[in-house]
């Protein structure tokens, strides 16, 4: 078995404030391999755009990132100085987000924060970078490379945005894209192309892929792997198919039986009962006990670990005793 | 058939856009809504459906076209007459947070139109509000708070609460689950299926989720750059959609567990920007069936007109019996 | 408030502009020879120096110069406080229909907000306050009419944006009419841009005020405001320059501690809380 490329240990990801720190991330392990997709899912408050962001340790201050092990391809991202972070970002590791628009300059020219973000990671000549830039938008697909490469990105739509953020992302040749809800302010046609095109990379390139998203349909039909956020932790993770169709925490199987596509027409949707958790400190054991159909006095004192069972990690004291596919 | 509440007939509306263009963002739609059924017109952006809404609720006047309500013709109407008929319907936006004004509180939220359309003030005000949050299922603690400090699910009750206060007959909704938590959606998404049937509501219910749509809806519509390109009955989109446009936003729908579905139809470009006065489909440069049938001049030369495929479905497309070849699931 | 306390800048800020305040509003009563601050000489004790019994020093006239800078505050407070209520009494409402309802109505309003603007703040006030005789009255007047415009200004930008939101579109649906959206959705809603820059406006008046002042326009003798303290103390400054020096202090003190009230208020109102997406 190879090593994984990324391997991350009790991530925490914690805000001081007046009141008291703030933990958004609360103890998060998992593993992305070569050419891998993981999907991280959750609502809002799960804790997965920090744990995305903390990849590259962007978290905004005054966010505090520590985590007993965060590995890439056998770097040890907690400790590296600025300038080997600076080299890793965009060159080892890169990242796209959800408002293409917002992300993009919008005084420069595509050709031009292209060529930037080329220079940046690579020493070759204009007419090389030049190439380059073609070729990466080539590869996303964009239609007349050289005329969009003239274009300022208020004058693309959407998808082209995205798409020019992806050759931008690209640009630095990555091994791991972090994408944070790539999709989620496009249209649903021009989503099927961008989740396409991501297939796509990961298909020619060995592209390994952490996919942020709070949409199931999306990560069922793109990733290989799924970990499925609440509160600041993991509750479930392990093949999608597997997670997906057979849940075992009972948060997840709430959550899928909650989607409208599974529901009968006209008649009531499954619902989870109460309100998700307030952002603040916690109170101990599991975050979902308050809302839990199956919570024991256990899942009241002590905050489940990841284990085991079937085929894929729970968090879960009822899953982890006893396999009970209620 | 009985009357529809709702007629819409050869709807338009331009835009003149900076430079000077006329945008035609709604290019002529007619559509009719039965009493106590819900329409759901769908589509992406730029298709023309929440301009279409707001003509209908009348935040803006179409250019030609009517919009005729239990009778009445709201294009016609002025003054008393027209804010009498728009008590009778109710507008709810998509982004609650948004939809409120953060500087009030919400029982002045729910009462604003109360206080402009009834006489009733004080205590029995105040009765009718709280009436109005147990439709929605909220609690009296609300009532002092301000839209920042309710959850996304809370400020979307309240807006819905604020849309029915004048016991309209007829809601128009926009998106009204697409900024929410997906264990909230389902929450909403209940109540108003709840709320349609205590209080005899119609909807117009405009989405680009095909979920949210065929679980809800009894007639789609579906349109593209200002068109209804298809019509067809709730619950039906996956076996009887016609349209190449349809199908693909059908196959394009990422859902869950989807094992031994077909390939997925990736359509080619991007939208289209509307006003291109063109003659031919509008949607014949992104049209799969049209390359799959060598680009038929028909396509190019003729803009097909809706028309009927069994009683309850309309198609705009000249080789709509041809969509169904092939291993579209 | 506990936002703006919390701010090391603004807790300071807000410190000063409470003393100063307080020493003005209750200048009567808490200043050590307060018939002097209210302008009765004392001729013997003439141009001394700080000492124990006066802390800030007498002026020519033998008045305690503290007691006078505190009852001078009533003066250039108030002035402050009137012109800024002036500004945004004149200049919201016309600035916010100008926003709200564009088209000919924007042109017209602007268009005078534009001549009022052409002019030099200074010098339109110096214009004014001479045609109408020097005296507290009209320097205020004269400098009320040069503030309008900004006030105009930043609401009517304000108003563009909001006429737009959903929330306003939804009162337009509802049937609220257009008075009733702008006095209870539009308004309201810029209520914080405006109140900063009413808190920043407070100390350029102070500022501008005195300078009208200091040129003889605004109050006479014998009440006293900081700038004219200044003016008559101008003669002394080599041989008395506690005269000058502590009036001038005062209007620098009192100016920056209302901007670092204004930016800390800037910064608590920009600061909301919408990580919605983490």
């Amino acid at each position: 078995m190879t090593a994984p490329l990324l391997n991350v240990e009790d991530l925490r990801v914690t805000f001081a404030r007046r009141s008291g720190p703030l933990e958004a991330v609360r103890g998060v392990s998992f593993q992305v391999g070569r050419g891998e997709i993981l999907g991280l899912v959750g609502e809002t408050g799960s804790g997965k755009t920090l744990t995305g962001l903390s990849l590259l340790r962007l978290v905004p201050p005054p966010g505090i990132t520590t985590a007993g092990r965060m590995e890439f391809d056998g770097i040890d991202l907690l400790s590296v100085d600025r300038a080997r972070l600076r080299d890793i970002r965009g060159r080892r590791i890169a990242m796209i987000f959800q408002d293409p628009a917002a992300s993009l300059n919008p005084v420069f020219t595509v050709g031009s924060q292209l060529d930037a973000a080329i220079a940046a990671h690579a020493r070759l000549s204009a007419p090389e970078r030049r190439v380059r830039a073609l070729e990466r938008l080539v590869e996303v697909g964009l239609p007349e490379p050289a005329l969009v490469s003239q274009r300022y990105p208020h004058e693309l739509s959407g998808g082209m945005q995205q798409r020019v953020m992806i050759a931008l992302a690209l640009s630095g040749d990555p091994d791991l894209l972090v994408a944070d809800e790539p999709t989620t302010a496009l249209d649903v046609t021009i989503q099927a192309q961008i989740l396409d095109l991501l297939l796509r990379l990961r298909q020619e390139r060995g592209l390994s892929i952490v996919l942020v998203s709070h949409h199931l349909g999306i990560v069922s039909e793109t990733c290989d792997r799924v970990a499925l956020m609440y509160a600041g932790r993991i509750v479930e993770a392990g093949p999608t198919a597997t997670v997906l169709e057979s849940p075992l925490h009972p948060y997840s199987g709430s959550l899928l039986d909650s989607i409208v596509s599974r529901g009968r027409r006209k008649q009531p949707l499954a619902v989870i009962p109460g309100l998700g958790p307030a952002p603040g400190p916690l109170p101990p054991g599991c975050a979902f006990a308050p809302r839990c159909p199956r919570a024991i006095e256990r899942c009241r004192d002590e905050t489940p670990e990841l284990s085991t069972v079937d085929g894929r990690s729970v968090a879960c004291w009822v899953a982890a005793t006893g396999p009970d596919h209620g | 058939m009985a009357e529809p509440l709702l007629r819409v007939s050869d709807l338009v509306r331009h835009f003149r856009t900076d430079t000077g263009t006329t945008v035609r963002a709604v290019a002529g739609v007619s559509l009719e809504v039965q009493r106590g059924s819900t329409l759901a017109i769908v589509g992406e952006s730029g298709c023309g459906k929440t301009t279409l809404a707001r003509c209908v609720i009348g935040a803006i006047r179409p250019t030609t076209g009517t919009i005729a309500f239990a009778g009445q013709d709201l294009t016609r109407l002025r003054g008393a007459a027209l804010r009498t008929a728009r008590a009778r319907l109710g507008f709810v936006q998509q982004n609650p947070m948004s939809a409120l004004d953060p500087t009030m509180r919400v029982r002045d939220i729910v009462a604003e139109p109360l206080r402009i359309h009834r006489p009733i003030r004080g205590q029995q005000l105040d009765e009718r509000v709280v009436e109005l949050l147990g439709l929605v299922s909220l609690r009296r603690a609300v009532l002092e708070q301000r839209p920042g400090e309710l959850s996304g699910g809370q400020a979307q009750r309240v807006a819905i609460a604020r849309a029915i206060a004048l016991g309209p007959e007829l809601l128009v909704l926009d998106e009204p689950t697409s900024a929410l938590d997906l264990s909230v959606q389902a929450q909403i998404l209940n109540l108003l299926v709840d709320l349609q049937a205590r209080l005899s509501l119609t909807y117009v219910l405009i989405s680009h989720d095909l979920d949210v749509v065929e679980h809800v809806s009894d007639v789609i519509a579906v349109m593209y750059l200002g068109r209804v390109v298809e019509q067809l009955e709730g619950g039906k989109l996956h076996e009887a959609a016609r349209h190449p446009y349809t199908i693909a936003l059908v196959s394009a729908t990422p859902t869950v567990g989807l094992s031994g579905r077909g390939e997925r139809i990736v359509l080619r470009g991007d939208v289209p920007d509307q006003g291109q006065d063109s003659i031919g489909c509008a949607f014949a440069s992104r049209c799969w069936l049209r390359t799959q049938l060598d680009n038929p001049s028909d396509c190019d030369e003729r803009e097909p007109a809706l028309s009927h495929r069994g009683d309850a479905q309309l198609v705009a497309c000249h080789f709509a019996d041809r969509t169904r070849e092939g291993s579209m699931a | 408030m506990a936002v703006l306390l919390g701010d090391r800048g603004t807790a300071v800020g807000l410190a000063i502009v409470a003393t100063v305040l307080i020493a003005a509003v209750a200048a009567a009563w808490i200043s050590p020879y307060a018939d002097q601050g209210a302008g009765v000489p004392n001729v013997i004790e003439k141009l001394r120096p700080p000492s124990a019994a006066h802390p800030f020093g007498t002026d020519e006239l033998g008045r305690d110069v503290l007691s006078r800078i505190m009852f001078g505050g009533r003066v250039s407070l108030a002035m402050a406080f009137a012109v800024v209520a002036m500004g945004i009494l004149i200049g919201v409402p016309l600035g916010a229909a100008a926003g709200y309802f564009g088209g000919w109505v924007d042109e017209l309003l602007m268009r005078i907000t534009d001549v009022f603007l052409a002019f030099p703040p200074l010098l339109l006030a110096i214009v004014v306050a001479t045609a109408l005789g020097a005296g507290f009255a009209s320097a205020t007047v004269a400098l009320g009419i040069t503030w309008w415009p900004w006030y105009a200004r930043l609401a009517r930008s304000q108003a563009a944006s909001l006429r737009d939101r959903p929330f306003v579109e939804a009162a337009r649906v509802i049937g609220v009419r257009s008075p009733g959206i702008l006095s209870r959705h539009v308004i309201p809603n810029l209520a914080g841009p405006i109140l900063v820059q009413a808190t920043l406006d407070l100390a350029a008046v102070i500022l501008i005020g005195s300078g009208l002042s200091f040129l003889g326009l605004g109050v006479q003798p014998p009440t006293a405001d900081w700038g004219t303290m200044v003016s008559s103390g101008r003669v002394y400054i080599l041989a008395f320059p506690w005269y000058v020096t502590f009036p001038g202090l005062t209007i620098v003190l009192a100016s920056v501690g209302f901007v670092l009230v204004g930016d800390g208020l800037r910064r608590a109102l920009d600061l909301r809380p919408t990580d919605a997406s983490l």
